[in-house]
C-alpha cells in the first residue's frame, strides 16, 4: 500500500527564512492583528513601481482630447522590454447627486481600462460604448483591467483654483485628503469579459498578483494631476501654474472599498497564506540579522518619518484615530528605548520585536515590523517574486478518519474553540444582495437572507464536519477513508478538501469565526489592503474604509531618475517651502 | 456572448449552488463544464441540455451497491455526473493509492463527458487513469475512451464506432474507469476493424492549443444559457431591502 497522497507537486514557494522562527499561524493569523498591519518593501505598489523605475518603462501621452471642464479621452501608452499596452480613460460629467462609492453606483466621474496592444479607432468606440458602463458594459480579453473612479470634490475644485490664480495647492490639504480621485472598485481576472489572469500570469510585467491593477491604479494618478493642470490653464492661461513636483509626488490615489474585499480573504486562503507568508519570512530574514550602527540610524529615521507620517493621517473614525494616538506614543517611546540599546554584535531587532510584543499595540508591532524590514532590501525584495499561489484545492480520498480528525485538531483548533450553542457566535450572516451582487452583512433574526449565507463560515462548517466524522469514526473505525465517507455524506466535501489542503500551509486560515457578533469586518478589508500598500486608513464604519495608494511614488517623469525606493509612509511637504 | 473562463466558472458555481448542489459539488461541477468548454468539447451545450433535467427531475442519493477493496459499483439513479462523478472518480483514487488498481463503474447516469475535467485533476495528483463509456446515437453506437498518464495535465480522447448488437452498455448508461499510480494504458488506435471504426483522436497537445486559444481570447457562450444561468445564481441572492442597502454594506457610509 501506498502512504496517503498529498500534494505531489506543491505550487507554492517557501523560500528559507534563516535562523529567526516563523512566527506561529495562531499569533499572526487573529483577525485583529491582520487588521493592524501596514504596508511593505513587498505590498503590490512598491513592487510594481520598483519595477517600472528599475526597467525605465515609457509612458507617452498618445492622446489628450480633455476639454476646458475636464471631460473627454486620454490615451497613455506604456511600452515596457516586454509589451506596449494603453490606458484608455473617459472623463464625463456626473451629477453630484450620482455620486457614490458604493458597488451599486451606475455612474462615475471617470472610467478606464489597461488594454494589451495599440487600441485603434474602431477598438476605441467600442471601449468608449462599454468601459463607462463598467459591470453593464462588456469587454473583451484585450483588456486586462477594468477600473472607475470618482472627484474628491473638494480637492479637485480647490486645486484648479489655486493652480489657475497662479498658487499652489495648500499640502496641509492634501495631507488630510491626499488624492485628487477616488477608485471604488479595481477589476481584474476576467471580470465583465476582460482577459483571465492565466493570460498574463506567465508575463514579466503583469504575472505578479494585482500588478496590473496597482499600475492602472498608479496611470490614473499621472492623469489627474494632467488633469488638474490642463482645466487651470483652460480657465486661466494667464495666470495658471504647474503643480510643484513636491505635492505632485504627494498625491496618491484614494480607494474607497466596503465589505466586497471580504470574501476574497476567504475564498483563496492558499493566495493569502502566500502573501502572509513571504511577509513573515521577510520579517524572519531581517530579525535573523546581527544589527549595527547605521541600520540603527537608518530606523530611527524611519521611526521619525513613520511618527510624522502617522501625525499627518486624518480619520473622522475614534477607533482609528485612538490607535493612531496610541501609535504616534509608542513610537516616541519605541525610539527611546532603542537609542539606549548598543546595536553591535546581538540581534536588536528581535528584541525590538519581542519588546514590543510584551509592550505595545498590534498597530506599534506591525509597523515597527515594517520598518524592520525596510532596512534591508537586499534580502527582501525578491520575495516579491513569490507572493503568487497556484490555487487548487484537491481532495485526499484516501486519507483516514483519523488521520483527518488529527489534523483538524491540531490545525483547526482555533474554531473547534468556538462555542457554536451560544447565539453570539452566529448573530451576524454574509449574503450577496441582488443589488449587483453586493456582499453583505445582516443580523440573523432580524434581516432576511439567512436561509442563503455566503459559505464563510469557516469556522462552523469545521465544527459540523468534525462532529460527523466523530460519529462516523465510532460505527465504522478509524481506517475508513474520506472518500468513504463522503459517499454517505457529500455536503461535507467542500470543506474537508480546504482542511486538507490548508493544513498543508502555515499561514491561510483567517483564525476568527466570521459570524460573531464582535467580529469587525473592518480588519479583513485592511488587511488585503496592507498587502496592496495602502496608507491613510480612514474608516468610514466598521465596514467601510478609505485609503491612499501610491503618495508619495515617483511620478512619471521621474522615470529614468535615480531612484531609491524609500517613499513609504511619505510626509507632507513643508507648507512654507511650497507655498512660500 | 464572450465571456472570460473565469467569468464563466463563478456564474456556473452560483448556477449549481442555486441548483442546490452541496457545498464542493458546486464547484467541481463547475469546473467539470468548464473544463470541458475550455477544451473545445462543447461544456455549455451540455450543461443547457442538462439544465432541463436539473431543474425538473427529483435528485435521488446515489448508492454503493458493490465494493471490494479495489472494484466498486456505484448507482447514480439516474443523476447527472455532475453530482456523482467527482465522488467517484475519488474512490477509485483511493482504491488504486491502497491497491495498486482499482475499477469503479457507475451505473445509471447521463452527461459523462463531464468527467474528463475531473479525472483530469486527479492525474495531475500522480494517477494514471482512463475512462470509458458509450452512447447510442443511433443507428451507432460511440464508445469513448478517456485517458490520462499521472502528473500531466492532458489527457487522450478516442471516439470510436461500434458493431455490438448486445446494447447492455449503452442502455444501462454506465461509465467504467481504471485507474492506477504504477502504470497508464495505452489506447489503441487500430482497434478491430471488424467490430471498432476510429471516429476521433484528441490529442494532449489539441487540449493544450484549445486551452491556450481560451486564455488568449475568451469563451463565446449562446446568450440563452448564460441568462438561464444567471436566472439559477440568482437563487442566491438576497432580495435589497432599504435597511440593507444603508446598513448591510458600508452602515450608512456615504
Amino acid at each position: 500500500m501506498l502512504p496517503e497522497s498529498r500534494d505531489f507537486q506543491p505550487a507554492h514557494p517557501e523560500p528559507h527564512a534563516g535562523p529567526v522562527p516563523l512566527r506561529p499561524a495562531d499569533e499572526v493569523m487573529q483577525l485583529d492583528r491582520l487588521g493592524s498591519l501596514h504596508g511593505s518593501r513587498i505590498s503590490f505598489i512598491r513592487t510594481v513601481v520598483r519595477k517600472m523605475m528599475d526597467e525605465g518603462w515609457r509612458v507617452e501621452n498618445r492622446r489628450f482630447d480633455i476639454d476646458r471642464d475636464g471631460y473627454g479621452t486620454a490615451i497613455y501608452r506604456i511600452t515596457t522590454p516586454e509589451h506596449v499596452y494603453e490606458f484608455v480613460l473617459f472623463s464625463q460629467y456626473l451629477d453630484p447627486s450620482q455620486r457614490s462609492d458604493r458597488v451599486i453606483a451606475n455612474a462615475w466621474d471617470c472610467a478606464f481600462a489597461l488594454c494589451v496592444g495599440e487600441v485603434d479607432e474602431e477598438r476605441l468606440e467600442s471601449l468608449r460604448e462599454n468601459i463607462p458602463r463598467q459591470e453593464a458594459g462588456r469587454c473583451d480579453a484585450s483588456v486586462i483591467v477594468l477600473s472607475r473612479a470618482n472627484r474628491s470634490v473638494r480637492n479637485f475644485d480647490s486645486m484648479v483654483q489655486a493652480l489657475s490664480e497662479g498658487r499652489q495647492p495648500d499640502p496641509r490639504q492634501i495631507a488630510r485628503v491626499g488624492y485628487l480621485y477616488r477608485t471604488t472598485a479595481v477589476y481584474g481576472n476576467g471580470k465583465f469579459g476582460i482577459a483571465d489572469y492565466p493570460k498574463i500570469r506567465d508575463w514579466e510585467d503583469f504575472g505578479l498578483p494585482f500588478s496590473a491593477q496597482m499600475f492602472t491604479v498608479y496611470l490614473l494618478r499621472h492623469f489627474s494631476i494632467a488633469q488638474v493642470e490642463h482645466i487651470a490653464a483652460c480657465r486661466a492661461p494667464e495666470t495658471a501654474v504647474r503643480m510643484d513636483d513636491r505635492l505632485k509626488r504627494y498625491l496618491g490615489i484614494g480607494n474607497s472599498t466596503g465589505l466586497g474585499m471580504a470574501p476574497f480573504l476567504v475564498s483563496h486562503p492558499k493566495l493569502i497564506n502566500q502573501w502572509v507568508l513571504m511577509r513573515e519570512t521577510a520579517l524572519a530574514r531581517c530579525l535573523g540579522e546581527t544589527s549595527d550602527r547605521d541600520r540603527l540610524e537608518r530606523l530611527l529615521t524611519l521611526i521619525d518619518r513613520g511618527e510624522q507620517h502617522t501625525r499627518e493621517t486624518v480619520s473622522d473614525d475614534s477607533r482609528q484615530t485612538e490607535h493612531n494616538e496610541t501609535l504616534v506614543e509608542e513610537l516616541g517611546i519605541a525610539r527611546d528605548w532603542l537609542r539606549q540599546q548598543a546595536p553591535e554584535g546581538r540581534r536588536l531587532w528581535q528584541e525590538l520585536s519581542d519588546h514590543a510584543r510584551a509592550h505595545w499595540s498590534f498597530e506599534t508591532q506591525e509597523l515597527l515590523h515594517s520598518l524592520i524590514i525596510e532596512l534591508y532590501p537586499d534580502l527582501v525584495d525578491e520575495l516579491e517574486l513569490y507572493m503568487g499561489a497556484l490555487e487548487r484545492y484537491d481532495l485526499v480520498p484516501d486519507m483516514t478518519l483519523n488521520r483527518l480528525i488529527e489534523e483538524i485538531e491540531s490545525n483547526y483548533d482555533w474554531a473547534l474553540a468556538v462555542d457554536f450553542d451560544d447565539p453570539e457566535q452566529t448573530r451576524l450572516f454574509w449574503y450577496r444582495s441582488a443589488e449587483k451582487e453586493e456582499p453583505r452583512l445582516g443580523i440573523r433574526g432580524e434581516e432576511p437572507g439567512d436561509d442563503r449565507e455566503m459559505p464563510l463560515d469557516i469556522a462552523r462548517q469545521v465544527r459540523r464536519a468534525y462532529d460527523a466524522l466523530v460519529a462516523y469514526r465510532e460505527q465504522f473505525g478509524g481506517r475508513t477513508t474520506v472518500v468513504e465517507f463522503l459517499l454517505e455524506r457529500p455536503g461535507f466535501k467542500g470543506i474537508i478538501r480546504r482542511v486538507q489542503s490548508m493544513s498543508q500551509t502555515t499561514y491561510g486560515e483567517i483564525r476568527k469565526n466570521l459570524l460573531a457578533g464582535d467580529m469587525l469586518p473592518m480588519h479583513l478589508l485592511r488587511c488585503k489592503l496592507s498587502f496592496f500598500g495602502a496608507t491613510k486608513f480612514d474608516p468610514r464604519s466598521s465596514r467601510w474604509v478609505r485609503i491612499t495608494l501610491f503618495q508619495g511614488a515617483p511620478l512619471v517623469e521621474d522615470i529614468g531618475q535615480p531612484f531609491d525606493d524609500d517613499w513609504f509612509m511619505p510626509l507632507m511637504p513643508d507648507p512654507e517651502e511650497v507655498l512660500g | 456572448m464572450r465571456v472570460s473562463q473565469n467569468e464563466l466558472t463563478g456564474l456556473c458555481r452560483r448556477a449549481f449552488e442555486g441548483l442546490g448542489f452541496p457545498p464542493g459539488d458546486h464547484e467541481d461541477a463547475a469546473d467539470m463544464v468548464v473544463w470541458l468548454e475550455q477544451h473545445g468539447l462543447g461544456g455549455v451545450d451540455t450543461l443547457r441540455w442538462a439544465l432541463t433535467r436539473l431543474t425538473s427531475e427529483p435528485r435521488n442519493a446515489m448508492k454503493r451497491s458493490f465494493e471490494d477493496s479495489s472494484l466498486g459499483v456505484i448507482d447514480a439513479t439516474g443523476n447527472s455526473i455532475l453530482l456523482c462523478g467527482s465522488l467517484a472518480a475519488d474512490l477509485a483514487y483511493a482504491k488504486a493509492r491502497r491497491k495498486g488498481l482499482s475499477v469503479v463503474k457507475v451505473h445509471d447516469c447521463y452527461n459523462r463527458k463531464l468527467m474528463m475535467g475531473y479525472l483530469a485533476r486527479c492525474a495531475r495528483r500522480g494517477m494514471n487513469l482512463m475512462a470509458f463509456w458509450r452512447n447510442s446515437e443511433d443507428p451507432v453506437v460511440v464508445e469513448q475512451v478517456v485517458s490520462i498518464r499521472a502528473y500531466e495535465d492532458y489527457p487522450t480522447l478516442l471516439l470510436y464506432q461500434i458493431e455490438d448488437e448486445d446494447d447492455t452498455l449503452t442502455r444501462n448508461r454506465s461509465v467504467t474507469l481504471i485507474a492506477s499510480p504504477h502504470f497508464s494504458m495505452l489506447q489503441s488506435l487500430h482497434p478491430d476493424p471488424d467490430a471498432a471504426t476510429l471516429l476521433q483522436v484528441v490529442r494532449p497537445e489539441d487540449f493544450e492549443r484549445q486551452s491556450n486559444r481560451v486564455w488568449e481570447d475568451g469563451l463565446q457562450v449562446e446568450d440563452d444559457v448564460w441568462f438561464r444561468l444567471k436566472e439559477l445564481s440568482g437563487r442566491t441572492l438576497v432580495e435589497a431591502t432599504e435597511e440593507s442597502r444603508n446598513r448591510g454594506a458600508g452602515e450608512g457610509a456615504e
